[in-house]
C-alpha cells in the first residue's frame, strides 16, 4: 500500500478539510452542577470536559500558599477508553503530570491571580476521547469552565495545533495526521491582545517555515475564539432566561 | 467521462491517450488506485492529472456534501465505491444543469444493467463499448485494451496454476525497512552489467546505508537467482552474503552473448556480494523489443501464444507476452510494458503496446533510441501553436509599446553584436562592450527573453518542461521550443528589433575591477552575427574577411571603414577583459582544466568539437569567458533573493579512486598526475604532453574527465552552502543563464531572476515561483533528461557509425583499416581507441577458439595456440612456438573495422588488431585534416544511402518521379544545411564529454 497523502495535491486533507480548516467545535458550558465552572467540548472526535472548583482556601499543606496571588493546580487525567488501544493510566503519570504543568502555566498567564491572593483554584480536566490535539481541546474546555466559574480572566486562552507537510501548514491536526510524524505545534493564545500564554513544539522544524506554521495556528486559535464566544453569549442568554430577567 | 475504479485501475494506460480528453476521474476511484496498486500507478495518474494536456480533474466527491454515500450495511467496498462513483456522476450531470450528458464507464455488469437507465443522461457502459462507440478510429488504444485484457486472463490462469518456484519470495516492506533501519539490509539502485547481463548486476549504495555499513565499494549480484527478479534502475534491498561466498569481478573482455563458461580466468579479488531480499521501488518503463524469428518461435514449441521476445537494451531480461500477431511483427522493434512478475516465472510478464518500425531501418532504429531513452517528441499540437506570436510577412511581429516603456532601450545606446558558430539559427546571446561618460567601461551580456514568450503554466511550458532540452542527434535535433520563437522571435538575429535579458556591469577603465551590475529586461537590436573565424581575423587584424560579414556589404566606403573601426575596437577591448577575468579567476586558485572546460563551452555552442588537438581560437574563450560570467552572476543574484528554491549547478568534486587508471596509464608513458586539487590536476595535465603524439594528451584529459561526475542542477534549499561549488570551473556558485532556447533550466533561472528584480523594487512577484520541492524535483527530471540526450546522442552517434560500416567489405575496403592506440589492458584483450572516427572499442588477444594473436616479422598478425599474460601496462601474447608479442599502453597499432549485426540489439563495431604496427595512410599530409570531415561525411553518406533506398521504393511504387526528385532533393539540401549545423556533434564520444 502507498503511503498516507497527508495533503493531496487539490490541497485536501484526509478527512477533507483545506490546509487551515477547524473541526467542528460543539461546546456546552455548565455541566455540572456541583462545581463552581464546568464545561464539555468537541473538536471533531476529540473530547474533553473540565471542572473548575475555587477561588477557595488552600487545600492541604498552607505552606504552598502564595502571598501575593492565587496558586492554580491543574490536573489532567484521560479516560481509559480514550484512545484506540485501550490502556489505563493511573493518576500522576509522566504525560498527565506534564500536561497539568503545561495547562497551569497556561492559566497562570491568563486568570488574574493576584486578585485571590492565598487562595487556590482547581482546574480538572478530562479527556474522553482523543483524536488528536488534545492540549488544545483542554484549554479551550478549561477556558470555558474558568469562564463558567466567574473567575476573572484577563482573556480568553484559545488554544490550536498546526502542524507542517509538505511546506504547507495545517491547522488542527487529528490523530491520523500526528501519527505520521511530522513536526506539530501547540500554541495557546490571548486572541484580544495576540499574547501567546503557551507555545510548545517538541520536533525539528527549519527555522524559515516556523512563522508560517504559528501564523497558522494564530489563526487558528482566532478561529476557536469566535466559535467560544458564541458559545459563551449563547450560554449567558441561556442563563438569563432561567432567571427570568 | 467518468471512469469507474475498476477501470481507473486497469486500463489507466489508455486513458492516458493524449486523444482522450475531459475525463473526470473520483477521488473514490483515486483512493482505490492508492491502496490497491501502490505508488507506482498513483504518481502515474498524478501526473496525468497535472498535466494540462489531458484536461483531467478530480472531484473528491467525498467531500462533496450531496455526493457522499454512507457505506450500507452489508454492501461490499466494491459496490459501495461503484455507487459513490455513479451518484457523483449523476449529481456532476444535474450540476450541469442536466445539458451535458455524462458517460460513466465501468467494468461491473451489474451496475451497467442497474444504473444504465436509471438516470437520463447519464450513460453507463463498459470500457470496451466506449471505446468501440467513441473512439472507433484510435486503433492504438483498441489494440492495447485487447492486449491488457489478453495478458490478466493470463494472469488469473497463471495464479491458479502456480507451480514450482523460481525465486524467493519478497519480503514485506516492514521487514525491509526495519532490516535497512538496523543495518541488516542494505539499500541501493541496480546496475546490470552490460556486457554480462545475465551474471553481473552491481547495487549502488544509497544515501546513509553508504555510511554505517562501512562499505566502499558496489555490491556484487551474481546471477538472476540472486537478483531475484529486479530489474536495472530498481531500488532495492540486498542482504550481504558470508564472506567465503564474495565473488570478483570478471576484468576479461566478452561479447554480450557469449557464453560465461567459456571464460575460464580466475575472477579478480573478490567484493562485497550479495542478494535481492526485496524492491522498494520499481522502475518499470516501455522497453524495446524485438519477436524472435519464425525458427527460433517453432523451437520455443508448445505455447505459441506466449512469447520470449529480446528487449533491446542488453540489460533488461527476455519478457513474455501473449500476442497472436507475433508473425506480423517479426521484422519490426515493438515496445511493450512489464506487468508483473511472479516468483513462479523466470521472465517477467508484458503486453504489447505499439509499432516503432523495421529492424535496421533508418527511422525505425532512431524511434527505437528515443523510446529506450524515454524521449518523446511529438509534433508541438495546435493548442500549443495557437499560443505562439504570430510573425509572418504579411503581418510581421513587432515591438508593442508597452514593453518599449518597461524595457530599457538599448537599441540606439548600443552596439550589441552576436559571435557564433556559422550557419547557427538560434542565437541565445550577445555582447556589448562601450565606454561610459566617467570613462568606466560597459560589458552587456544579452540574453534571448524566452520567459516573454513562454508564459509559466502555459501549453507551451508544459510542453518544454517535459522536453527540458533540446536533443541533438547525429543527423537531426528535437527542438525544445517550436521554432517560431527558437529560430526567429527569441533568436537575437542581426539588425532586427529584439526582447532581451541583460547583465549589464560597470567595469573599472585600468583594474577591469566590477564596480556595478545591473540586471534586467531590455530591448536591443543586434547589429552584427558575426561567427567566430570571422571575429578571429578582425582579433587578428586580417581585414580581408570583412567581406564575409554581410552587414557591410552594401555600405560605401568611409562608412564601412568607421564602422569596422567600431567593430573591431569593440572585439578587442571584449577579449582584454575576458582575459582580465580570467586571470582573476586563475589567481583564486581556479580555473582548470582549460581543455577540458574549453571544448565542453564549445560543444554546448554547437560548435566545433576539434578531434584534433589544435589550439581554440581566442575568441571562443572570450565568449565562453563572458557567459560564465554572466552565469555566476545571475546565480549569486537569484541565491541571494532566493535562499531556498534558487536552481544552481553544482560540480561536486571528484572521487580520488577514480583517479588510479588515469595515475597508473599516466605513469606508464612517465608522466605524473597530481590529482589532489582542481589546479595540480590541471597543471599536471598540461605538462604530460608528448610531443611525438599528441593524442596521449587527449585521451589522459578524456580519463581525467571519464573519472569526474557529472555536474548538475540542483535547488538551494536542497543542500548545504558548501556543496554549491563549481569543481572544473572553480566558482563558489553557478548557473545556467545564457541558452534559454534550448534549456529549460534557463527559463528557470529567467523567471527567479525576473522575480528577484521585482523583489528589490519591493514590486509583487507575479510569477509564482518553485517550492523547494518542486524545484528539486523539476532538478532531478532536468538532470534525467540531459542524461538521455547525452545517451541518445551517443546511441545514435554509434549507429550511424555502424550503418556507416555495414556497406563496407571490411577485407577489401580501405576505409575499414586505420590506426588506433591502446588506452587499457584487459586479461583477454586491450582497448583501442581511433583517432580518426572517434571510436573507442574492444580488441580482443584471444579469439573464441582459444588462440592468441601473434604476430610475424612482417608485423601481419595470425592466430596461433598459446597464452596471454597481463601486466600492469602491458599484456604479452606468448604463441606455443616460442613467439611472443608485446602490446603497451598507448602502442599505435592496425585495426580494421568491422560490424557485427545483431537483429535484437544495435549493431556493433568490432575491431580486430591486424598488425602491431602503427597503421601509414597512403597520403600521410591528409592525417592533419579535420576529421570532422570525415565524420560529417560519414552521416550524410549514410543519410544519403537511406534516402536513395527510399527513393528508390518511391520509384517502385511508380508516383510521379519528377515529383519527388525534387522532394527529394530539397530535402537533402535541407539536411545538408543541418548536418552544416550539428557536425561538430556527429562522432564525438559523448560518455567523455561532460557537461559544465
Amino acid at each position: 500500500m502507498a503511503g498516507l497523502e497527508l495533503l493531496s495535491d487539490q490541497g485536501y486533507r484526509v478527512d477533507g478539510r483545506r490546509a487551515g480548516e477547524l473541526r467542528k467545535i460543539q461546546a456546552r458550558m455548565g455541566v455540572f452542577a456541583q462545581a463552581d465552572g464546568s464545561a464539555y467540548i468537541e473538536q471533531g472526535n476529540t473530547k474533553a470536559l473540565a471542572v473548575v472548583y475555587g477561588p477557595h482556601e488552600i487545600r492541604g499543606s498552607r505552606a504552598r500558599a502564595l502571598p501575593d496571588r492565587a496558586l492554580v493546580n491543574c490536573q489532567y487525567s484521560s479516560a481509559t477508553f480514550s484512545t484506540g488501544e485501550r490502556k489505563r493510566r493511573p493518576h500522576g503519570d509522566r504525560k498527565s503530570c506534564e500536561m497539568g504543568l503545561q495547562l497551569r502555566q497556561t492559566f497562570e498567564a491568563a486568570i488574574l491571580t493576584q486578585l485571590h491572593p492565598r487562595s487556590q483554584i482547581d482546574i480538572y480536566v478530562q479527556v474522553l476521547q482523543a483524536d488528536g490535539g488534545t492540549y488544545a481541546a483542554c484549554v479551550n474546555a478549561a477556558t470555558l469552565a474558568v469562564l463558567d466559574a466567574g473567575i476573572p480572566m484577563r482573556d480568553f486562552v484559545c488554544a490550536c495545533s498546526a502542524g507542517f507537510v509538505d511546506s504547507t501548514a495545517l491547522a488542527d491536526l487529528s490523530h491520523v495526521e500526528e501519527a505520521a510524524g511530522g513536526p506539530q505545534l501547540a500554541l495557546a493564545l490571548l486572541p484580544a491582545s495576540g499574547q501567546i500564554a503557551l507555545l510548545e513544539m517538541d520536533a525539528r522544524l527549519h527555522e524559515d517555515h516556523l512563522e508560517q506554521v504559528l501564523e497558522a495556528a494564530a489563526q487558528a486559535a482566532r478561529d476557536v475564539h469566535t466559535l467560544l464566544d458564541h458559545v459563551v453569549r449563547q450560554h449567558v442568554c441561556e442563563a438569563s432566561v432561567l432567571l427570568g430577567d | 467521462m467518468v471512469p469507474d475504479w475498476k477501470v481507473v485501475q486497469d486500463y489507466l494506460e489508455i486513458l492516458e491517450f493524449p486523444e482522450l480528453k475531459g475525463i473526470i476521474f473520483m477521488q473514490t476511484a483515486c483512493q482505490t488506485v492508492q491502496h490497491q496498486r501502490g505508488r507506482r500507478q498513483y504518481n502515474k495518474l498524478r501526473n496525468l492529472l497535472k498535466d494540462a494536456r489531458h484536461d483531467c480533474v478530480l472531484f473528491a466527491n467525498e467531500f462533496q456534501q450531496h455526493c457522499y454515500l454512507p457505506r450500507e450495511r452489508g454492501e461490499s467496498m466494491e459496490k459501495w465505491q461503484t455507487r459513490s462513483i455513479y451518484n457523483a456522476a449523476v449529481w456532476y450531470y444535474h450540476h450541469c444543469q442536466d445539458r451535458m450528458p455524462i458517460v460513466m464507464v465501468t467494468e461491473d455488469e451489474e451496475a451497467i444493467q442497474q444504473y444504465g437507465s436509471e438516470t437520463e443522461g447519464v450513460f453507463v457502459i463498459s470500457f470496451k463499448n466506449y471505446l468501440d462507440n467513441f473512439w472507433p478510429d484510435l486503433k492504438a488504444a483498441h489494440e492495447l485494451c485487447d492486449s491488457i485484457l489478453q495478458s490478466r486472463r493470463e494472469r488469473e490462469n497463471e495464479s491458479q496454476e502456480s507451480h514450482g518456484k523460481e525465486y524467493a519470495e519478497h519480503l514485506p516492506l516492514e521487514v525491509l525497512e526495519a532490516g535497512i533501519k538496523s543495518g541488516r539490509y542494505i539499500q541501493g539502485i541496480l546496475n546490470v552489467n552490460k556486457h554480462r547481463a545475465q551474471m553481473e548486476a552491481f547495487v549502488r549504495l544509497q544515501g546513509a546505508s553508504c555510511k554505517d555499513s562501512g562499505l566502499v565499494s558496489d555490491i556484487l549480484i551474481h546471477g538472476m537467482k540472486a537478483r531475484n527478479r529486479s530489474i536495472h534502475g530498481d531500488v532495492v534491498v540486498v542482504e550481504l552474503l558470508s564472506k567465503n561466498e564474495w565473488k570478483g569481478r570478471t576484468a576479461a573482455l566478452c561479447e554480450n552473448d557469449s557464453d560465461d563458461k567459456a571464460l575460464g580466468d580466475p575472477p579478480s579479488e573478490p567484493m562485497p556480494t550479495g542478494r535481492v531480499v526485496g524492491i522498494l521501488q520499481k522502475n518499470w518503463r516501455d522497453y524495446v523489443v524485438t519477436f524472435p524469428s519464425k525458427g527460433e518461435v517453432q523451437s520455443q514449441g508448445k505455447n505459441a501464444q506466449k512469447i520470449l521476445v529480446t528487449p533491446w537494451d542488453y540489460r533488461i531480461p527476455k519478457i513474455r507476452i501473449s500476442t497472436q500477431q507475433a508473425e506480423a511483427l517479426q521484422d519490426f522493434r515493438v515496445v511493450v510494458r512489464i506487468d508483473s512478475w511472479e516468483s513462479t516465472s523466470v521472465y517477467p510478464n508484458g503486453h504489447f503496446v505499439r509499432v516503432l518500425g523495421r529492424i535496421g531501418d533508418l527511422e525505425g532504429e532512431i524511434a527505437t533510441i528515443l523510446v529506450e531513452n524515454s524521449i518523446s517528441v511529438v509534433p508541438f499540437s495546435e493548442a500549443q501553436m495557437c499560443e505562439m506570436p504570430v510573425n509572418t510577412p504579411g503581418n510581421p511581429w513587432k515591438v508593442s509599446p508597452e514593453e518599449e516603456r518597461e524595457r530599457k532601450d538599448l537599441r540606439e545606446t548600443h552596439l550589441v553584436f552576436s559571435i557564433d558558430p556559422k550557419g547557427c539559427e538560434d542565437v541565445d546571446d550577445t555582447l556589448s562592450v562601450r565606454t561610459l561618460a566617467n570613462g568606466n567601461l560597459e560589458l552587456g551580456v544579452h540574453i534571448a527573453d524566452v520567459t516573454h514568450f513562454v508564459p509559466p503554466n502555459s501549453y507551451i511550458d508544459i510542453e518544454a518542461r517535459t522536453r527540458a532540452t533540446t536533443y541533438y542527434l547525429a543527423d537531426r535535433r528535437y527542438d525544445m521550443l517550436p521554432s517560431v520563437l527558437s529560430a526567429d522571435l527569441c533568436s537575437l538575429l542581426g539588425g532586427v528589433h529584439r526582447y532581451a535579458v541583460s547583465v549589464i556591469w560597470e567595469l573599472d577603465k585600468t583594474s577591469y575591477e566590477i564596480k556595478k551590475v545591473w540586471y534586467g529586461r531590455t530591448i536591443i537590436r543586434s547589429a552584427y552575427k558575426l561567427f567566430y573565424e570571422a571575429a578571429q581575423e578582425l582579433l587578428d587584424g586580417n581585414f580581408h574577411a570583412v567581406d564575409d560579414i554581410p552587414e557591410f556589404r552594401d555600405l560605401d566606403e568611409r562608412s564601412r571603414q568607421a564602422k569596422l573601426e567600431e567593430l573591431v575596437w569593440a572585439i578587442g577591448k571584449l577579449t582584454d577583459i575576458a582575459r582580465h577575468i580570467r586571470a582573476k579567476r586563475d589567481r583564486c586558485g581556479a580555473l582548470e582544466l582549460e581543455g577540458v572546460e574549453i571544448r565542453v563551452q564549445l560543444d554546448e555552442k554547437k560548435n566545433i568539437h576539434d578531434l584534433i588537438p589544435k589550439q581554440p581560437l581566442e575568441v571562443h574563450e572570450t565568449v565562453a569567458e563572458c557567459m560564465i560570467l554572466a552565469n555566476h552572476w545571475v546565480a549569486k543574484k537569484i541565491w541571494e533573493s532566493f535562499p531556498h528554491q534558487a536552481l544552481l549547478r553544482q560540480h561536486p568534486p571528484p572521487h580520488q579512486e577514480f583517479f588510479s587508471e588515469l595515475r597508473e596509464c599516466a605513469k606508464a608513458k612517465g608522466f605524473f598526475i597530481d590529482t589532489r586539487s582542481n589546479k595540480t590536476l590541471a597543471d599536471s595535465l598540461d605538462n604530460a604532453n608528448d610531443p611525438n603524439d599528441p593524442i596521449v594528451n587527449r585521451l589522459l584529459r578524456s580519463m581525467a574527465t571519464q573519472a569526474m561526475s557529472n555536474a548538475l542542477y540542483f535547488s538551494t534549499g536542497s543542500c548545504a552552502e558548501e556543496e554549491f561549488h563549481h569543481y572544473g570551473l572553480a566558482l563558489d556558485k553557478y548557473t545556467h543563464f545564457t541558452s534559454p532556447i534550448r534549456r529549460y533550466s534557463d527559463i528557470v533561472v529567467h523567471r527567479l531572476l525576473m522575480a528577484a528584480i521585482s523583489k528589490d523594487k519591493k514590486m509583487e512577484i507575479k510569477d509564482n515561483l518553485f517550492s523547494n520541492k518542486d524545484l528539486e524535483e523539476l532538478c532531478r527530471h532536468i538532470n534525467n533528461r540531459n542524461r538521455a540526450a547525452q545517451h541518445s546522442q551517443k546511441q545514435s552517434t554509434e549507429l550511424f557509425q555502424c550503418m556507416y560500416f555495414k556497406d563496407k567489405d571490411p577485407e577489401n575496403e580501405e576505409r575499414c583499416i586505420s590506426d588506433g592506440v591502446i588506452y587499457s589492458i584487459r586479461t583477454n584483450g586491450v582497448l583501442v581507441f581511433i583517432p580518426r572516427f572517434g571510436i573507442k572499442g574492444a580488441a580482443y588477444l584471444r579469439n573464441k577458439d582459444g588462440l592468441v594473436i601473434s604476430c610475424g616479422s612482417d608485423s601481419r598478425s595470425e592466430w596461433k595456440p598459446g597464452s596471454l599474460h597481463r601486466f600492469q601496462d602491458r599484456i604479452t601474447s606468448t604463441t606455443t612456438g616460442g613467439e611472443s608479442v608485446t602490446f603497451h599502453l598507448f602502442d599505435h597499432v592496425t585495426v580494421r573495422i568491422s560490424v557485427q549485426a545483431s537483429r535484437c540489439h544495435s549493431d556493433t563495431i568490432r575491431l580486430e588488431i591486424i598488425s602491431n604496427k602503427p597503421y601509414l595512410r597512403p597520403d600521410t599530409e591528409l592525417l592533419h585534416q579535420s576529421s570532422l570531415l570525415l565524420k560529417s561525411d560519414l552521416v550524410k553518406e549514410v543519410t544519403r544511402t537511406v534516402e536513395e533506398a527510399q527513393l528508390a521504393q518511391e520509384v517502385k511504387v511508380n508516383v510521379i518521379q519528377e515529383d519527388y526528385q525534387k522532394y527529394c532533393q530539397t530535402k537533402g539540401r535541407s539536411l545538408y544545411t543541418l548536418l552544416e549545423e550539428i557536425r561538430d556533434l556527429a562522432l564525438l564520444d559523448v560518455s567523455n564529454s561532460y557537461e559544465m
